[in-house]
């Protein structure tokens, strides 16, 4: 990479990029893709809360002899967090960082 | 009732500690060598792997108290224990999803270093520093205190003792070893950890047969059907909203853990230390919980709260209930890691504030020699690590266990908002950001005073002036607000035409240090 130089030169290189449609196209799934799992996430963890604050029923019902329902619940939602992360980094190496190369490639940085 | 050699001094908990100092002050010598620089005093030279990273990540926040406390919490409240354990996970792919890889693209050392990137840095640093060494405070006095009491109470030293010896040590190994040692004790500490509990589960399930349902009933039959069910750990929901808020966000506030994104090459090694550092946490946390019901079960809720009443001693006392005085010994030695490593990743964290944004980013307007700049960070770890000794001393006996939740609550509060707001939004201002900082910190700090934890448990008044406990949920939005209303009113048009550069940046990688 040819780092800072390159953009520094001037300034309507990031003019040039920032209204590439590549490069929007680029931002907004990012966006999309990190938003959305942050939402997901909180979704998730506030769904846990509101059934402890107020089904708590929901989750003392047994499922087995011995299991109450909370417990794999519990621990799904652990489970899910790691799930989110490992969501987002597969996608990133596999989607974003190519991407983000072609992009850099086709806009003359190495 | 069952006798127990915790308290008295332990010969093999001793040896396994002064294994434990003696391999890590090797590496701090070896660390010493090779840091001579800034970037290697403040990011061990961009030279750790996204792995190393995410068992770093993983040790910053599997303290002694997530490990001891949440053990402790699970036998002897049974499935509230979990509640707690989830909070602290969630926070993780936020960090991951808003925060890493902007922050290893746009920063050099500190997430101020971004909060500013294209505002004035003056005002920004003296005002992020100030969020950051209040949270690194707040928490380093909760690890102190906890340290001085733990070390009492395994290694039955006298509590100013135990503040001292761990106070030197992790100065030490800041002072001569930077983040290279600071990342290293970090990483032995974690594999001890984890392993030590992995050991202490296994020893749980063979004698549970492998069968958790077993381990269920028996605490059924011993503390009743609820033990398996939510309790009253969360009786007011907006309270509990208010709490998550803070543990999600708050994570990604912590100057100790934004900080170690500026030690791997590059955005990519980052975003993948969060993975494993997720993965391990996760992984601990589902150890805690086997541990927690397995000292209910093994150990009993009478002994444990007859040596701790916060449960504390749980995993120990079910180390020696199943493995005996070794494994004990053991397990006390890695407590006491824990404790020394965490304060260490604290320290360097507060010395960097205090250094690199508030000395040469405010004082040297960013203008000073590599060599003045390593002095000033040495000198900073110094006042920090005496500071952290003279506080730790000076909060003896006190009740500081709201103090980790006030350092959560001031990171989601001060130092989250206006990071997140600088990287995201194009009109975002200085002044936005400086009067966002100091309203999130202030709500924060004065909420928590006013609330049931201060105000009626510290101070004996009998009602509370604010009857939520947790800030978080009022100081993080007056953040947001105050910030966003702020630079609504004025705008900033040089900070508008860098975004666009940051922004280039923040997404491409281009430039980044």
């Amino acid at each position: 990479m040819q780092e800072s130089g390159t953009l520094e030169a001037t300034h309507s290189t990031v003019h040039e990029i920032l209204t590439n449609p590549d490069f929007q196209a680029l931002v907004g799934r990012k966006t999309f893709v990190s938003v959305g799992l942050t939402l997901a996430t909180m979704a998730v963890y506030y769904g846990f809360i509101f059934l402890v604050a107020f089904h708590k029923a929901v989750l003392a019902k047994k499922i087995t002899e011995n299991i109450t329902l909370g417990i794999p619940v519990g621990i799904g939602v652990i489970l899910i967090t790691c799930v989110f992360t490992g969501i987002y980094v597969v996608w990133a190496n596999k989607n974003y960082d190519p991407a983000v190369k072609a992009f850099k490639n086709k806009m003359g940085h190495d | 009732m069952q006798t127990t050699i915790i308290g008295h001094s332990n010969p093999i908990a001793i040896t396994f500690f002064f294994l434990f100092v003696a391999a890590t002050l090797g590496i701090t010598y070896w660390a010493a060598k090779r840091t001579k620089t800034a970037k290697e005093f403040y990011a061990a030279g961009r030279n750790i792997t996204g792995f190393q990273n995410g068992l770093a990540l993983a040790g910053d926040y599997m303290s002694a108290a997530s490990f001891l406390g949440i053990a402790g919490l699970f036998s002897l409240k049974g499935y509230d224990g979990l509640i707690y354990s989830v909070g602290f996970l969630v926070g993780w792919p936020v960090v991951l999803c808003l925060i890493a890889e902007p922050l290893r693209n746009l920063g050099k050392f500190t997430f101020s270093d971004v909060t500013a990137y294209r505002l004035n840095p003056g005002p920004i640093k003296t005002v992020a520093s100030l969020g950051a060494i209040m949270t690194v405070l707040f928490y380093l006095i909760a690890q102190m205190v906890g340290a001085g009491s733990l070390v009492k109470l395994m290694f039955s030293l006298p509590y100013e003792l135990a503040v001292l010896i761990v106070g030197i040590l992790m100065t030490a190994y800041v002072l001569f070893g930077g983040m290279l040692a600071t990342t290293w004790v970090q990483i032995i500490k974690a594999c001890l950890l984890l392993g030590g509990a992995t050991l202490l589960v296994l020893m749980v399930l063979i004698k549970a047969h492998f069968n958790y349902g077993w381990l269920f009933h028996e605490a059924t039959v011993k503390y009743g059907e609820g033990f398996l069910s939510p309790g009253g750990l969360v009786s007011n929901p907006l309270d509990a909203v208010s709490l998550g808020l803070a543990l999600m966000f708050g994570t990604a506030g912590l100057p100790h853990i934004l900080m170690r994104f500026y030690t791997v090459p590059n955005a990519k090694e980052a975003r993948k230390s969060v993975f494993y550092a997720t993965g391990f946490i996760g992984y601990f946390y589902i150890l805690t919980f086997t541990i927690g019901f397995g000292a209910a079960v093994f150990v009993g809720q009478d002994i444990i709260k007859g040596m701790d009443k916060g449960g504390n001693m749980a995993a120990p006392l079910l180390a020696e209930v199943l493995g005996g005085n070794v494994f004990l010994g053991f397990l006390a030695a890695v407590a006491f890691a824990t404790i020394l490593a965490v304060v260490a990743g604290l320290t360097l964290a507060g010395a960097s504030a205090l250094s690199h944004d508030l000395y040469l980013g405010v004082f040297k307007k960013g203008n000073s020699s590599e060599q003045s700049q390593v002095k000033a960070a040495k000198i900073a770890t110094i006042i920090l690590g005496a500071l952290a000794i003279a506080l730790g001393i000076l909060f003896k006996g006190q009740n500081v266990a709201f103090m980790v939740g006030l350092a959560f609550a001031i990171a989601a509060s001060a130092n989250f908002p206006a990071l997140l707001m600088s990287i995201m939004w194009k009109r975002f201002t200085t002044a936005g950001a400086v009067s966002s900082i100091l309203t999130g910190l202030v709500l924060a700090v004065v909420l928590i005073i006013l609330s049931p934890t201060v105000w009626v448990d510290i101070f004996k008044h009998a009602t509370p002036i604010v009857p939520f406990k947790n800030p978080g949920l009022f100081s993080m939005a007056g953040a947001f607000i105050v910030g966003i209303v702020v630079s609504l009113g004025k705008s900033e048009p040089r900070a508008e035409e860098k975004f666009e550069e940051e922004k280039v940046r923040s997404y491409l990688g281009v430039g980044a240090e």
